[in-house]
């Protein structure tokens, strides 16, 4: 065999594995799993380029994407701290996890719909949720996001201090204190009050699965029917 | 052919171990306790030892007496009764490795007393349960348990198991993985990925039911090195479809009705009762409300009360109790009283609030026994004047004695918390004629607790001073009354014009006349202190405590603490060979006579020494202990004066005790239990209390399969006093089994008891779920006894309706 051809073939395999080594660092990361997972539930696995039915105890791979569909619902722990998200129907979320040394520098786009959050506090890394207008930077919070349909985001904080920077317009900003709630439109701007009772008591539906079961026994065994309740839908 | 050589090993295993009930369940023969069971014992996790009893009329309360390792004090806490039934709970902090001791006090209404086991702690042996240590290795490496939670539930289908490693260290041989569950191994079905280690729930869904489990994760090096290990608890519940079942304008709420009927005939005397039972609960976003109502027909206006009622409230920043509640308060102001009444706390951030406010005793009248003509009436505490110018033998009732308690503390209790504490506590002399000696407690402590480290340093402290009056009947000192007192030349000297200023300050916490405790501030004898620090490094877990509290110290919050005691103790557990053997050695030294009311003092030495062994799982493990109490004063046996001869202590207890437990699969899932503990005592006091106690315990438990569990257990109990001998040999066979796809279950045992005691006592049981919501119980039990004594039995009816 020519030489120079073996020595450019190994060369060229050494940078293939070098760039696929460097290149799997983001690809295979696993920032998050699923926890609990109630009827329909996509999961689309970007690596693959599939979609598949979502369960329990499956990884969620770095740029995955979560759909919850009519009266589902989906529970998602980050691997690194435990961190929760509590996907409500109807929406559709992004999960992008980069590792680094101290843990994932975590990034949730949430396309559409709404999450209840509950984020461990980190020294040193802040949770991204990126919505359509809005940035918002988090560290130890929990509370609830949803984005609207003109597109406008709207962030509670039940507990904890969260920066958010709109992202179209006059990309105004501000900071998110507990028990307040902020409105982030297509206009760039960030409009923070205290949060009505309305908002607390959406933030408290949100943190509850809000499931019904029906157990139909059979001969074969016992066929469990799960769902969200109408009352929880929005 | 295989399968029946294995059951006859199961059998010949079960007739040489002579065995059991189950592991946390203990029977000893008792005319009123029919069995003690205590929950899963695990370290610095709170215990809840239960009683089921036999016969409850004439029973007036329950008290659980137990004492963690290396103290020779056995701490009392009164058992919540509900109908044929009595719990307690003993604090995280007092379950220590290796094991707990305990046994139960039975107060009667007229006064008498006993304990079961009987005779404890002179005449036998305490019950002991072994507390599974924490023998985590490698906390601080960075593995994180994702699933499950620890202690959490789960949904049987929703089980995996997840474990990250993102964040551990790099030499971890991830192949080499182990995981546990049960102490089964599932190692061979795990799947590593990149940073997980994952064991999903389809590959054991069949073998992983319903109930508490556990979970073992060991982690090895490349050197194949164990570097990390955990076990973690949870339990898998069946999916809810059950509550909340109603819903109204968002409010999920659930009830329950029970209703009990009883029968029992004992000495021939036949007691009916019946019971009712309401639990109501509902929640309403953060809110949630939780009502109980428990109404008998051994409620009395002449006993203290036996019906109880409570609602609670609560969200997270807020907790209110109405009714029958049991605050927690430090432990030298008040910690297990029932208060009929009020309380709550509010917790805002680092500021947090409790109080409680109600009845702790009911007004009961006493009676006249006799009525005198003052010349000829007796003299004693139960004679009292009676319409002007008569005097009247009385049989006492009591008083209503209402509490007010409050505590301001600030911190979260994680790294720090400094609080508070007020209590004020009177009886109310006008709730009833014939009662004597009304009193009145005020207490004032303060408690603090430091944390440094992640708390692997810690301290804590408590401090009260108590002021009490034994008998408010005249009310506080009028000015009058000072003068004519205090004074020069007058019978108690001092100063009037102090004693009214202190009377002036003292009367709007408390009655100030002759009757009020600590006479004398300066000798601390209302004063009480407690102090510790732990300190958790090197494999070592060591504590040293202090704590003193004067004789005239009194809380009417807590009615179980001993007082005149002073001392130390210290406590040192150390890790060897990764986690699997433990030992631990304390000593603790104590005195009396603090106030020097006592002809002389004495001391109460206490040495332990116990050593745990948790080998590779599927092996047996075991703990031996030694334990030494050594109880003198300086008083002879030979002294001249009798009052001081018959106040000569001077005995030393020794006590050995060595138990196996084994879990196993032998064709199905087993496990066995074998206990031997001896003591001797050697009074060398002029009662010569001398004794000897032998008890010998052997059980093994089997799970058939889901529906059919048995168990079979022997014990031998030897007791020899001196004055007395009591030798007993007492055998339970038992089984349950669930048929009807679970709706129906039915349950078993025979105890025949030989030696000293004779009897057999049968017991049957059966619950029925005729429909989801609607269930009957049926309990039987008939006690065949010898010797002349008439045969006893108990039937019980119980149905119960949830919606």
């Amino acid at each position: 065999m020519n030489k120079n051809f073996t020595k450019k073939y190994l060369s060229f395999a050494a940078l293939l594995t070098l760039l696929i080594f460097f290149l799997a660092q983001d690809i295979f990361s696993q920032p998050a799993q699923f926890q609990k997972v109630i009827n329909n539930v996509s999961h689309y696995v970007k690596a693959k380029n599939k979609s598949d039915k979502a369960a329990a105890g499956e990884v969620i791979w770095n740029g995955d994407k979560v759909t919850t569909g009519e009266r589902s619902f989906a529970s998602v722990f980050f691997t690194d701290d435990r961190s929760l998200l509590i996907i409500r129907d109807n929406s559709s979320v992004e999960i992008f996890g980069k590792k680094e040394s101290s843990g994932y520098a975590k990034n949730t786009f949430v396309n559409k719909g709404e999450l209840n959050f509950k984020i461990t506090k980190r020294k040193d890394q802040d949770f991204i949720f990126t919505t359509p207008t809005a940035i918002a930077s988090i560290r130890g919070t929990t509370g609830f996001i949803r984005t609207l349909n003109n597109l406008n985001t709207l962030i509670y904080i039940d507990t904890g201090l969260v920066t958010v920077n709109a992202q179209l317009g006059r990309k105004r900003s501000g900071s998110i204190g507990t028990g307040m709630f902020a409105m982030i439109d297509s206009s760039g701007d960030v409009n923070i009050s205290q949060a009505p009772d309305s908002v607390k008591k959406e933030y408290n539906s949100t943190k509850s699965d809000g499931t019904r079961k029906i157990i139909i026994k059979t001969n074969h065994g016992d066929i469990i029917i799960e769902y969200l309740k109408d009352e929880d839908k929005h | 052919m295989k399968i029946n050589i294995n059951i006859f090993c199961i059998f010949i295993f079960s007739l040489v171990t002579f065995i059991i009930n189950t592991r946390e369940t203990f029977s000893q023969p008792s005319g009123r306790v029919s069995s003690v069971s205590v929950s899963e014992a695990r370290e610095n996790q709170p215990l809840t030892v239960s009683a089921e009893l036999i016969q409850t009329s004439g029973l007036a309360k329950i008290i659980l007496a137990y004492r963690s390792f290396g103290q020779s004090e056995y701490k009392q806490r009164e058992m919540i009764l509900s109908g044929a039934s009595a719990k307690a709970i003993i604090p995280a902090s007092d379950v220590v490795q290796p094991y707990i001791e305990y046994y139960l006090i039975l107060e009667f209404e007229n006064g008498k007393m006993e304990t079961y086991p009987f005779g404890v702690p002179q005449q036998s042996n305490a019950l002991q349960v072994s507390v599974t240590a924490n023998n985590s290795i490698g906390a601080d490496k960075g593995i994180l348990i994702l699933s499950p939670e620890e202690g959490g539930q789960i949904e049987k289908g929703q089980l995996f198991v997840s474990i990250s490693l993102l964040k551990a260290p790099s030499n971890i041989d991830r192949a080499a993985s182990k995981i546990f569950i049960d102490n089964a191994d599932f190692s061979s079905h795990i799947i590593i990925t990149e940073d997980l280690i994952l064991l999903y729930p389809e590959q054991f869904s069949k073998s992983i039911g319903n109930g508490n489990h556990s979970l073992t994760i060991e982690l090895y090096d490349s050197s194949s090195s164990l570097i990390y290990k955990r076990t973690t608890t949870f339990e898998v519940i069946e999916p809810n479809t059950n509550f909340p079942l109603a819903e109204v304008n968002g409010v999920r709420y659930g009830v329950s009705v029970q209703y009990e009927a009883r029968n029992e005939s004992f000495d021939t005397v036949n007691t009916m009762y019946n019971r009712g039972l309401i639990n109501f609960n509902a929640s309403y976003n953060d809110w949630k409300i939780n009502g109980q109502l428990y109404l008998t027909n051994e409620e009395h206006y002449y006993l203290q009360p036996q019906d109880r009622y409570s609602l609670s409230i609560e969200s997270s920043w807020l907790q209110l109790n109405l009714g029958d509640t049991y605050p927690s308060y430090p432990s030298l102001i008040m910690n297990g009283k029932r208060v009929r009444g009020v309380s709550g706390s509010v917790t805002l951030g680092d500021f947090n609030l409790q109080t409680s406010y109600g009845q702790i005793t009911r007004s009961i009248e006493g009676q006249i026994i006799q009525i005198y003509q003052p010349d000829n009436a007796p003299v004693g505490p139960d004679v009292i004047p009676y319409m002007d110018s008569l005097r009247a033998e009385i049989s006492p009732g009591s008083y209503s004695r209402n509490i007010f308690a409050i505590r301001p503390s600030y911190g979260n209790g994680k790294n720090f918390q400094f609080g508070v504490s007020y209590l004020h506590s009177v009886d109310d002399k006008n709730s009833a004629q014939f009662a004597v000696d009304p009193q009145e407690n005020v207490v004032l402590g303060s408690d603090l607790m430091l944390g440094f480290d992640d708390r692997n340093i810690l301290f804590t402290a408590q401090a009260a001073l108590s002021i009490s009056n034994d008998d408010i009947t005249t009310g506080t000192f009028s000015n009058s009354q000072i003068d004519s007192l205090f004074g020069p030349g007058k019978p108690l000297g001092g100063s009037a014009g102090d004693i009214k200023l202190l009377t002036r300050l003292l009367s709007r916490f408390i009655t100030v006349n002759q009757f009020l405790k600590p006479i004398e501030l300066n000798n601390l004898s209302t004063f009480a202190s407690e102090a510790a620090l732990d300190l958790n490094y090197f494999d070592n877990n060591f504590t040293v405590r202090y704590l003193y509290r004067g004789n005239d110290f009194q809380s009417f919050g807590q009615s179980y603490l001993q007082t005149d005691v002073q001392g130390f103790n210290f406590l040192d557990r150390v890790r060897f060979l990764e986690n699997r053997l433990f030992v631990t050695m304390g000593f603790e030294n104590l005195n009396d006579n603090l106030q020097k009311t006592k002809f002389s003092t004495t001391d109460y030495q206490t040495i332990n020494f116990a050593a745990t062994y948790y080998p590779q799982l599927n092996l047996p493990h075991f703990n031996i202990g030694y334990s030494r109490y050594y109880n003198y004063n300086d008083l002879s046996t030979s002294d001249p004066d009798s009052v001081k001869r018959s106040l000569a202590v001077n005995d030393i207890t020794n006590r050995y005790s060595a138990q196996i437990g084994y879990d196993f699969n032998m064709v199905i899932k087993q496990h066995a239990d074998v206990s031997f503990i001896y003591s001797k005592r050697n009074d060398n006091s002029i009662y010569n209390y001398n004794a000897e106690n032998t008890s010998v315990i052997l059980s093994v438990s089997s799970e058939w399969n889901n529906s059919l569990n048995t168990s079979l257990s022997a014990s031998v109990n030897q007791s020899n006093t001196g004055y007395s001998v009591f030798n007993y040999t007492s055998v339970t066979a038992a089984g349950s089994y669930l048929l009807l796809s679970n709706q129906l279950e039915m349950s078993a045992f025979i105890n025949p008891n030989f030696g000293s005691l004779k009897r057999i006592v049968f017991d049957a049981h059966l619950r029925y779920n005729l429909i989801k919501n609607l269930s009957f119980m049926l309990e039987m039990q008939y006690f065949k006894n010898f010797e002349m004594i008439p045969n006893d039995s108990m039937v019980s009816f119980v149905t119960r309706y949830a919606i």
